[in-house]
This record gives structure tokens, C-alpha cells and sequence, in this order.
């Protein structure tokens, strides 16, 4: 298939050897995109007596996680046993599975920077995208968001809320990289060339262990470029050919391997 | 059944012609309007007593901060630089005595001018009787209560929309014209042909700046938008026809 | 002609197709789409100026600096303060959260007595007069319970209980006040015992779960960062010893399974190699520590001891030798452990400290003196002041065994088991709406002083603790020397030359100076250093994630979808433990189990992971609130009441390792 090509391609490499799991990147995230925080009872349903309660966060498959860290491990025994963590934003493939199945085009990739798009109002629920994406960074609102009483009174200006029924996902915070152009326009300078740090997703500014690094994977002059061609840098299910545009690094032989999802035995 | 068929024959089309003509002149005439509810803006803000009797410039309350984004309307914050407040306790104060509760605050409005605390009439800076009115309405219910105005946007725009005006500041008229842009449906050819300095007329409304009384805000009743919002095929037309991309996240969030 | 039925059906069809030359339809298609967009119920989004306001964020142990973010004036989120050392532009999972936390319904919305077994409103002029009485009447019976571990609070408050003549100045128990009363008590040194990761190339995390939940974690793993540079040769080896593979384990260069209880003698088996090697510490007892070390701690005595193979110790040794500037840290509330961890540091030569920063209210007590009271051993004898405050902290639900008083006051922010337990409730202003401060978070290797100023105001009626205890030390005739906490801190920031304005806060950087501690505490070693277990199955490994929560600060409103299946699973807690043990105690993957010991019991659910130490579970704190929102009320059952409390051999310190439960199958 013809993969577009962008003049800048943002992406991240995420140093999984300095990931602590520590979760605040997933917060940050939640703060950052109006992810309302899981609440079984719902203020505006007066039949609540008549109805279910809405999932909690207990319910892993209901949780909205745009950036989720996975626990991986060594699968040896003690005391052989390694752990690691692996954060998974959306791909942002270059080859993205999501796109061609939306029968909408609520998804698309087709801005400079190379992130997927998605368009909540332009979404009509079907999930295919959901189905398509082998990495599972999309995400489904079975509820409405509803945050407890008074804690809605100031959100992010950032990302608009999301009702019952769209699929939504990471986007690298996109409205930054808005605000950073604006920020280069008003600076004078060229907002197709920001400098390194002046557009970071809120994951990777808030990540305390700095595993994150963020930047246009095509400039020279930022550290992404140089870090996604290590000798350890490897990418998820890489032999789907999706193409992801963040990349991860590991020393641990094993940590890589499980990136590519070898079963045992398996000869590439 | 031979008669009725004749007469059916020869009016046969005029009951047909006089339906199709009512509901024209009401899908044209009568029913559009109904769409739309005038929602007066919170404050009479009058341009005209503060452009031209104060010569205020655009920029003073519509700017660019310092991170590139757009300060659209103006705070209380700024509105202080003239219409400062130095103690609205004392001033509150006052007003509670007379109207008699906290909760009635705004009651004040309704006494005469002569009547109202002193602390408060000394605060206004017009002299005309109905910018006298504004003014207090102003420091009554907003400033002195340390309230922003709820500032009704004619060009809303909802929270999915991101639109920069700093990407917009240079979209010139010489620049329209020399792409010869086709820009019918989406900005007024008056304004097109008109040109000048200020690009500002291309979204927003004509002669807004020099206005004493706002134009009242057109509320779609069933969407809530404003009837001068813009529709994304207007975005859309003049991206296309500047050479700008139109992705989705160029405007979307 | 008449209007018949074929008229009018010719009349609508007319109409009908007349209406489809309109765009009345269309537009109201296109209108009600809209409108389908726009849910009364989603919230719409409020624009204005954005700007960020440093300010400190109280919420986690060791306290973040944050940058409040805001948009046309409210606050909507934190980021980190890429200008504070403490900070270096990261925050904690809690402090991620502390807008959410500020704007939680759960908050205490203003001052409540009780009154039989329900709360009411009262002023806070009569909460004045009521406390004023109540002290008064207590004679001086009164405690104080600081969960606070950096704040010039503590001075207030403790300088108040001076005032009103009592010492009962109790601080919540941490790995804090384990190394004061090592260093300053057993050691004979004086400050706060300082560990500068930033600039060593060998890190011994003993038992410190330095990247997760010990001391300034966030200044933690920007050490770990700075030394491990990505994509390049990292400039330091970091290890970790404990019983568990915690989220530090995860990135570490090894990790050495060593039980919780058996910490002192591991580290005491690392020294005995150091001494072997001809390391020396010009300390008076130098020699009885050699001796002992000696005698006891051979490889072979530890390894039959804990487990830890002579080998590993010895190996161990050698990078400790071989490096530049190693550093040992000490994990957990022994103070054994502490004493053993500044031993073998004093060996290496790398024992640092940083000096305390002056008080400026003269009858408070110091930072050492603060922590040298063991709260449990004061409960366990049986204390029952006619009065106890309660400051940041939340006893009634972390500490494993109950205490008693007899009109308790609770300043808490939010609702918890304290305030609910209490006789009166004085909510104190958010982290946010009030002056506060952070000295020398433990663990920070320099000297380190940031204030924050109220950054947001206060939407319920609340009152910083401090304002209301310096009102209240006023109409009792008590002089601490000043009429507001603004003032306390201005004159705090002055005293330590920190760059202060009352607008954006201020903060301060010093440095770290070589410690020297008159002995190496062998006589307390000899007595305290050997691991003690409990009867039970197995024993309890207990770990923190700051992502449950902490001691005093619950599960935040956004972090329950982040919590792990293997913390906590369908709202059971999840006891991890390698296959062995399962084996052992027959038990499989998912198995539910219920754990006792201490003073009650826990259900749980069996998770098989490797890197738990055999024979050990490993639980987390922090679950089975029985007060709160609904992310953390009865959510998983409480660890803090299974745990066995003793008192350790010569130093007298209150801990709970070598805790052990008995485990039966549901």
C-alpha cells in the first residue's frame, strides 16, 4: 500500500530501561484530554433504579487509557525474573490500520507531523478502527463522561469532551503542537521548523524517569532522529508493517524480542 | 364519475401550484427566521463611545498575547486600566445597606441614578443617560461582583473547532485577490471589494467596530450556534483556494 | 370548484414539493445534526489566558514542586517546575492529579462538630472558642499528630504545644524519622542525613524504593535519568535490595532479593568485605563494630541468616570499592537498618548530611526533635490525652494499632477515617489556597527550601491549620511571634536567604556537607540488627505505589483506571507471591485467600509472580479506606491492620518487618 510521506514526523522513543510504571504520565494524560475519572452513578439518569450501574475503573476493557503502561515480564523464574514497563500511546502509524476502515473518515492521517487524526463529532461508533488497530490504542465511550459534581468546573481548554458512542485515542496532544506553531508565528519564527521542546505531548513532559523523548523523527537537529536508529530501538509488531512513528529502546534482549511478539519458537 | 373527472382536469394544477407557492414563501420568507432567537449581549458595549470618543484602538482589548494566542474579548482585568474598582467591599457594602440583602445586589439598578450610593455613581465615567446605564450594569453585576461578562461570540465557534488568529493575521485582501479566490457564500462581497488595512471583516461583522449599540446575538434554537457561525465548507473553500491544507486536525481538536 | 379531497391531496403535494424548493428542511436537518453534537450534559469548555503559577503540592509524602496551570484564571491542571530542583519539570502520579483532588466533592466544605454520632456546622469563631476551652481544660494532656514531615507548620504547632505545656509532638512513623533518630540518636550526629544521587556512580537502594515511593521520588528519577542518558552509556549502577521486584526493581542495573527483616543483616554482611578490604571509620567505636562484624556477620552466618549468598555480598563489596562515590540508602521505619545503611556508608566515606535550616519560631522544635518520638510506642503505652490534633495525617486508618483520646481534631482536607472519627473537623485550605512550605525533603541530597504561596482561591470555608492555631495560641495568651502564617513563612524564607515574593512563592538551593557521627552504633547493632519473624505462614512484604495513594493523601480521582490488575483486581486486593510459595501454602494463579495477622485480615487474590522473595507476599498499601469517594472507599482491604507491630531490640523503634499472616483459602 502507498504510504504518505510528511515533511515532519513526530514520534517518540520511549527508553523502556527507564520506565519506572509509575503511572503519572497516565494521569497527566487523563488531565491534560478531559478523560473523566470512571463513576458507577449517573446524576442525569432518573431511572437509576431501573438500570445498571455505569462500569467503574475495575473494568479494564471500559477504561479510557490513551497512553497505557503495560507490565511485561522475563516469564523466568525466581530469582531470574526481570520486569519492565511499556507505555503505549497511539502509534501514529505511517501505514495506519485504523484509517482505511472508517467508513466515515472521521480517521484520518493526512497532516503535516503525520498524526492520526480522529474527529469526534464525524465519528458514528462502529469500532472497525477499534478492531483494525492491532495495538489497541483506540478506545470506545461506552458512558458518557460525567465527572463528580464541581470537579468539571474548570477543564483543559485542550481537547473538546467526548459523548457516549465515539471512539477516541491518543493524538499526541495534538492542540499543543496548534499552540506551538502559534507560539513560533508570534516568536517570528517558522512554525513548520519548531525547535526541539517546543511542542511535547503532556506524557512526555511530565515523565519523571524521562523515558519519553519526543520530537520530528525527520529533523536532525532533534534527538528522536539519531535515538530511533540505536541499535536497540525496535518498534511494536514491526512485522505488520504498519510503520509506527514511536519507537522503543531497550537493552534487554528479551524486552525487544516481546516487541515483535515471537512466540516461542518462532524464526522471525 | 365523468364530470368530476372534467372539472378535475381543468383546476387540477392550481390547487397544486397555490400549495407549492405557500410553502415556498414560508420555507423562504416566514420559517427561516423562526430558526433564529435575538439574544441581546450582556452589557450594551458601545465601540462607538470607546473608539471614537476615547480613541481606543483595536488592540487595546483585542490582542495578540504572548503566546500567540488571541485575546478576543476583554477581561475585567483589562477593563480595569479605566473602569478600575479599587474597593468593591466598601462599595458592596454600601449597595447591601440599601437594597437591603446580599442576594439583591442587582436591585440597584432599578433605583434612580440620584438614589444609588454614592461609592457606585462615582465609579461611572459616562455622562449620557443610557451609557450611564451600561456602565452600572457593567460594575454592578460583573466588576464590583468580580465576575467576567459572559461575552456573546457572534462568530462561535463549538469545542471541537481550534482556530488560530494568529495563523489567520496575514490572510490580506491583496493576498484574496491576487488568488483570485472564489469566495461567494463565504464572505459578503461588499467586504471583498471594499478591502482595507484590517482583515478582520472577513469573519467578523461589518462595521461591528464602530457601533453603539451591539447587534442583538442570532441563536439557532435547535443547534444553540450563532447564525453567522461559520460552516466548515467555508473554512474549507478558502484553505482550498489559498493552498492551505485542509486535514482534519489543521482545525479540529 | 370546491375544496374536495383531491384538492387538498393536490394542495399538500404541492406544498410538499414546494417545501423541498426551500432549505428550510435541509437546514433543519443540518441543525438537529448539530444538535445531536451537544449533549446538555458534556460540559463545555471555558477559554481565556492560560498561565502556570509555581506552587508546592503537599499531597505525596515528600511533597512536588508543581506549576499550577490555569485558563482565564481557574485551575485546571499541574506540570512540573522545570526551575526546582525538586521538581526538574516531573511530578508524582498524586500531585498529577492535586486540580481533581482540590475540586473532589469528598472535601470537608467547612468547619463540623460532632454531635451524638452525626456532624453539624459551626462557625469557625466558635471551632476557636471550642479548641481554646478544650486546651485549657487538658491541662496540658494534649497531642499533636503531624503528617507533615517538611513543613515550618510543625513549628506553629509544635511551638503552640510548648505554649500550652505539653511534648506530645508525635510525627506519623517514616523512613524520615527512622534516620534521624539513627543518625542523631544512636550515631550522635546532628542534621538530616543526605543522599546525593545526582553525583554517585554507585547507588545501594537498601530497601528504598527510591523510584516509586521512597523519599523525593520525583528528584529520585531525575537522578536515575540524568545518570542513565538515553541512548548513551549510563554514568552510574543503581541496585536495589528488597524482598520485592517494585517498579524500581524494574529499572535498576540488578536486583538482590533480600528480605524487609533481614535488611541491617545484609547490609552488616556487605561491611564485613568492606572491613575485610581494609576500610576504616574514625569512629570511637570502630572497633567493637569491627569485631562484631567480625564474629557475626561472616558470609556464611548471613546466608544462613536471610538467604544472601556470600558470594553476591563479596561482589557486591567490590563495586562498592570500585567506585567513586557510592552510596548506600536505607529503606523502611527500622532503625537498625538506618544505623547498618550509615555504617557501611561511613566505611566508604560517603555519609552526608544536610544542616537543618533555622527555626524562626524559638520554642518550636527542630526537625530532630520532631522526630525522635515514636508514635506507636507512645500509643502502645497506653497515652490518652484529654486532646489530640491531627495535622495531615490520617492515623485512624494507617497506623496498625488504634489510638485513644479524648476529644480529637482533625484538620483534615478531605473526609478520611480520622475526620470521621473526630469531635471536631477543621478543614484545612488545599495545598493550593494556602502558604506552605518544604524543607530538606528526606532524601534530598543538598539543601533544599521552597515556599508556595495560595495560588487559587478558596471556593468552600476553609482555613489554613496554621492561621487557626496561631488565632487560636493568641486568644489563649500565647506568643509565637507572629499574627499570620504569611508572615511565618516570609520570615522563614528570609531566614534561609531564599529568593521569596508573596506573589509566586520562592525557593532556595544549598549544598550537602560530610557527616560525622561519633560511633557507628555497634553496641545497638549487636542487639537490633538480626532479623525477627513473626509465627505466621508467610511473611508479609508490603509495598506502596503513590499511584493508590499514600499514607495520608487516597486513591485520586483519575488513578484507579491506571492501577494494575496485579494490584488490585474486580475491587480485591492482589497478594503476589513466586511459585514456590504458592506451592507451599497451596495455592494457585487467582486463587482467593484471606490473610490474618496483626489486628485483623485481608482478602486477596493469589497473583503468581516471580520476583517475590519465597516464602514472602507481597500486598500493597494504601487500598480499603472505609471513608472517602467512591475511588477509594471500599476498594481492597486495608494492609496497615494486618500488620504485626514490634518493638525493636535497643533502638525501641516502632516496626512492622518481619510481619507475618496466616493464609486460608475462600
Amino acid at each position: 500500500m502507498h504510504m504518505k510521506e510528511f515533511k515532519i514526523k513526530w514520534g517518540m522513543v520511549i527508553d523502556i530501561d527507564k520506565c519506572t510504571g509509575c503511572g503519572a504520565c497516565m494521569v497527566a494524560c487523563q488531565v491534560e484530554n478531559n478523560i473523566a475519572p470512571m463513576t458507577k452513578k449517573d446524576p442525569y439518569n432518573y431511572v437509576q433504579a431501573l438500570t445498571k450501574d455505569r462500569d467503574d475503573a475495575d473494568n479494564k476493557l471500559r477504561t479510557l487509557t490513551w497512553m497505557n503502561v503495560y507490565e511485561l515480564s522475563n516469564g523466568k523464574s525466581f530469582p531470574e525474573h526481570e520486569v519492565a514497563y511499556l507505555p503505549r500511546p497511539c502509534m501514529q502509524c505511517g501505514n495506519p490500520a485504523c484509517v482505511p476502515v472508517c467508513p466515515v473518515v472521521a480517521t484520518d492521517k493526512n497532516e503535516e507531523g503525520g498524526i492520526v487524526s480522529q474527529i469526534y463529532p464525524r465519528c458514528i461508533g462502529c469500532r472497525y478502527c477499534m478492531a483494525a488497530c492491532p495495538y489497541h490504542a483506540r478506545y470506545f465511550n461506552w458512558w458518557d463522561p460525567l465527572w463528580p459534581e464541581g470537579m468539571d468546573k474548570q477543564l483543559s481548554p485542550a481537547v473538546s469532551p467526548r459523548p457516549r458512542g465515539v471512539v477516541e485515542k491518543c493524538n499526541f496532544c495534538h492542540t499543543r503542537y496548534a499552540k506551538a506553531k502559534d507560539q513560533a508565528r508570534e516568536n517570528g519564527e517558522d512554525p513548520m521548523n519548531l525547535a526541539e521542546g517546543a511542542y511535547v505531548p503532556a506524557c512526555a513532559e511530565i515523565c519523571p524517569s524521562g523515558a519519553i523523548t519526543f520530537g520530528d523523527l525527520n529533523n536532525p537537529e532533534h534527538k528522536v532522529h539519531e535515538l530511533a536508529k540505536s541499535p536497540h530501538a525496535f518498534r511494536l509488531l514491526e512485522k505488520l508493517g504498519l510503520h509506527p512513528q514511536v519507537y522503543y529502546m531497550s537493552k534487554r534482549e528479551w524486552v525487544r524480542k516481546q516487541g515483535d511478539n515471537y512466540n516461542a519458537g518462532d524464526k522471525h | 364519475m365523468e364530470e368530476k373527472k372534467s372539472s378535475g382536469r381543468c383546476g387540477g394544477v392550481l390547487p397544486f401550484f397555490i400549495g407549492f407557492l405557500i410553502c415556498c414563501i414560508l420555507g423562504w420568507v416566514v420559517i427561516p427566521p423562526l430558526f433564529y432567537t435575538k439574544v441581546e449581549q450582556p452589557v450594551r458595549f458601545s465601540h462607538k463611545v470607546h473608539v471614537e470618543g476615547q480613541e481606543m484602538d483595536c488592540d487595546s482589548c483585542h490582542y495578540f498575547r504572548e503566546d500567540g494566542s488571541y485575546a478576543g474579548f476583554p477581561s475585567n482585568a483589562q477593563c480595569a486600566d479605566c473602569h478600575a474598582v479599587d474597593d468593591a467591599d466598601s462599595v458592596l457594602d454600601a449597595i447591601v445597606e440599601k437594597v437591603g440583602s446580599k442576594d439583591k445586589i442587582e436591585d440597584i439598578l432599578k433605583l434612580p441614578v440620584d438614589e444609588m450610593p454614592e461609592g457606585l455613581t462615582e465609579l461611572v465615567q459616562s455622562s449620557d443617560e443610557a451609557n450611564v446605564k451600561a456602565e452600572l450594569e457593567y460594575l454592578v453585576k460583573y466588576a464590583l461582583q468580580g465576575k467576567e461578562v459572559p461575552w456573546l461570540n457572534y462568530q462561535y465557534q463549538p469545542d471541537n473547532v481550534y482556530f488560530s488568529h494568529k495563523a489567520h493575521q496575514d490572510v490580506t485582501f491583496e493576498a484574496l485577490a491576487e488568488k483570485h479566490v472564489d469566495l461567494d457564500g463565504v464572505v459578503d462581497h461588499a467586504v471583498l471589494a471594499e478591502g482595507g488595512d484590517h482583515n478582520c471583516n472577513l469573519c467578523h461583522m461589518k462595521g461591528i467596530e464602530t457601533n453603539d449599540t451591539p447587534p442583538a446575538f442570532e441563536r439557532n434554537i435547535l443547534s444553540g450556534y450563532s447564525k453567522i457561525t461559520m460552516k466548515m465548507w467555508q473554512c474549507e473553500r478558502c484553505h482550498a483556494q489559498m493552498g492551505q491544507n485542509n486535514a482534519c486536525y489543521v482545525c479540529h481538536k | 370548484m370546491g375544496f374536495d379531497r383531491r384538492t387538498f391531496i393536490q394542495l399538500s403535494v404541492g406544498g410538499t414539493v414546494g417545501i423541498l424548493f426551500t432549505p428550510v428542511l435541509w437546514k433543519a436537518l443540518d441543525d438537529v445534526s448539530i444538535w445531536t453534537q451537544n449533549w446538555p450534559w458534556i460540559p463545555r469548555l471555558k477559554y481565556g489566558a492560560l498561565e502556570d503559577q509555581p506552587a508546592v503540592s503537599k499531597l505525596c509524602d515528600s511533597g512536588c514542586a508543581v506549576k499550577v496551570r490555569k485558563v482565564a484564571g481557574s485551575a485546571f491542571g499541574t506540570e512540573g517546575n522545570e526551575d526546582s530542583p525538586l521538581s526538574k519539570g516531573g511530578i508524582c502520579p498524586i500531585c498529577a492529579n492535586a486540580v481533581q483532588v482540590m475540586r473532589n466533592p469528598n472535601r470537608v466544605k467547612g468547619p463540623m462538630k460532632k454531635v451524638g454520632e452525626a456532624f453539624e456546622p459551626i462557625t469557625w469563631e466558635d471551632a476557636k472558642s471550642m479548641v481554646a476551652d478544650k486546651l485549657a481544660a487538658a491541662k496540658g494532656k494534649v497531642a499533636f499528630i503531624s503528617g507533615d514531615q517538611t513543613g515550618t507548620a510543625n513549628e506553629v504547632f509544635s511551638g503552640f504545644l510548648a505554649g500550652i505545656g505539653s511534648e506530645d509532638y508525635l510525627q506519623m512513623p517514616c523512613d524520615m524519622q527512622a534516620a534521624s533518630r539513627a543518625y542523631n540518636g544512636v550515631m550522635g550526629g546532628t542534621g538530616q542525613v543526605a543522599y546525593d544521587l545526582e553525583n554517585s556512580d554507585f547507588v545501594l537502594l537498601a530497601g528504598a524504593d527510591a523510584m516509586e515511593s521512597w523519599g523525593p521520588t520525583v528528584a529520585n528519577q531525575k537522578a536515575f535519568a540524568a545518570t542513565h542518558p538515553t541512548g548513551e552509556k549510563p554514568t552510574a549502577i543503581y541496585m536495589l535490595a528488597s524482598p520485592v521486584q517494585t517498579r524500581t526493581a524494574s529499572v535498576v542495573d540488578a536486583w538482590i532479593p533480600v528480605p524487609e527483616e533481614g535488611m541491617a543483616t545484609f547490609l552488616l554482611g556487605v561491611a564485613y568485605h568492606l572491613i575485610r578490604a581494609g576500610k576504616y571509620a574514625g569512629a570511637a567505636d570502630f572497633g567493637s563494630f569491627r569485631s562484631m562484624i567480625m564474629d557475626a556477620y561472616a558470609p556464611g552466618k548471613v546466608e544462613a541468616a536471610i538467604g544472601v549468598k556470600g558470594a553476591d555480598t563479596a561482589a557486591l563489596a567490590k563495586q562498592l570499592l570500585a567506585a567513586s562515590d557510592p552510596i548506600v540508602v536505607p529503606g523502611g521505619t527500622s532503625v537498625a537498618t538506618a544505623t547498618a545503611a550509615f555504617a557501611v556508608n561511613m566505611l566508604l566515606g560517603s555519609l552526608r548530611k544536610v544542616s537543618e535550616f533555622p527555626k524562626v519560631i524559638q520554642s518550636a522544635m527542630s526537625t530532630s526533635e520532631r522526630m525522635s518520638k515514636d508514635l506507636l510506642t507512645w500509643v502502645n503505652k497506653g497515652a490518652a490525652p484529654a486532646v489530640a490534633m491531627v495535622y495531615e495525617a490520617n492515623p485512624a486508618y494507617s497506623l496498625p494499632d488504634d489510638f485513644k483520646a479524648g476529644f480529637v481534631v482533625s484538620f483534615a482536607t478531605e473526609w478520611d477515617e480520622t475526620a470521621a472519627k473526630a469531635d471536631l473537623v477543621l478543614p484545612n485550605a488545599f495545598t493550593f489556597e494556602r502558604f506552605d512550605d518544604m524543607q530538606n525533603p528526606y532524601g534530598i541530597g543538598k539543601q533544599t527550601y521552597s515556599v508556595g504561596v495560595p495560588v487559587c482561591r478558596p471556593t468552600l470555608d476553609v482555613m489554613a491549620s496554621t492561621d487557626f492555631i496561631l488565632d487560636v495560641a493568641a486568644s489563649m495568651g500565647i506568643n509565637l511571634g507572629f499574627d499570620s502564617f504569611a508572615e511565618v513563612i516570609a520570615a522563614k524564607a528570609e531566614a534561609v536567604g531564599a529568593d521569596f515574593d508573596e506573589a509566586s512563592g520562592g525557593q532556595y538551593e544549598g549544598s550537602y556537607s560530610s557527616a560525622r557521627a561519633s560511633v557507628l552504633g555497634a553496641s545497638v547493632l549487636s542487639r537490633a540488627a538480626a532479623p525477627v519473624r513473626g509465627n505466621g505462614a508467610v511473611v508479609l512484604a508490603p509495598y506502596s505505589q503513590l499511584i493508590v495513594g499514600s499514607q495520608n493523601v487516597a486513591t485520586t480521582p483519575n488513578a484507579p483506571c491506571v492501577i494494575s490488575t496485579n494490584v488490585l483486581k474486580g475491587g480485591t486486593l492482589v497478594a503476589m507471591m513466586c511459585s514456590a510459595t504458592a506451592k507451599k501454602i497451596g495455592v494457585s494463579d487467582e486463587s482467593k485467600i484471606k490473610l490474618s495477622g496483626g489486628n485483623g485480615e485481608a482478602a486477596a487474590l493469589v497473583k503468581i509472580n516471580e520476583g517475590v522473595l519465597p516464602g514472602a507476599v507481597a500486598v500493597p498499601l494504601g487500598l480499603g479506606h472505609t471513608v472517602g469517594d467512591e475511588f477509594s472507599k471500599g476498594v481492597g482491604d486495608n494492609v496497615y491492620k494486618i500488620l504485626t507491630v514490634r518493638s525493636e531490640a535497643a533502638t525501641g523503634a516502632t516496626v512492622w518487618t518481619g510481619s507475618t499472616v496466616n493464609v486460608a483459602k475462600m
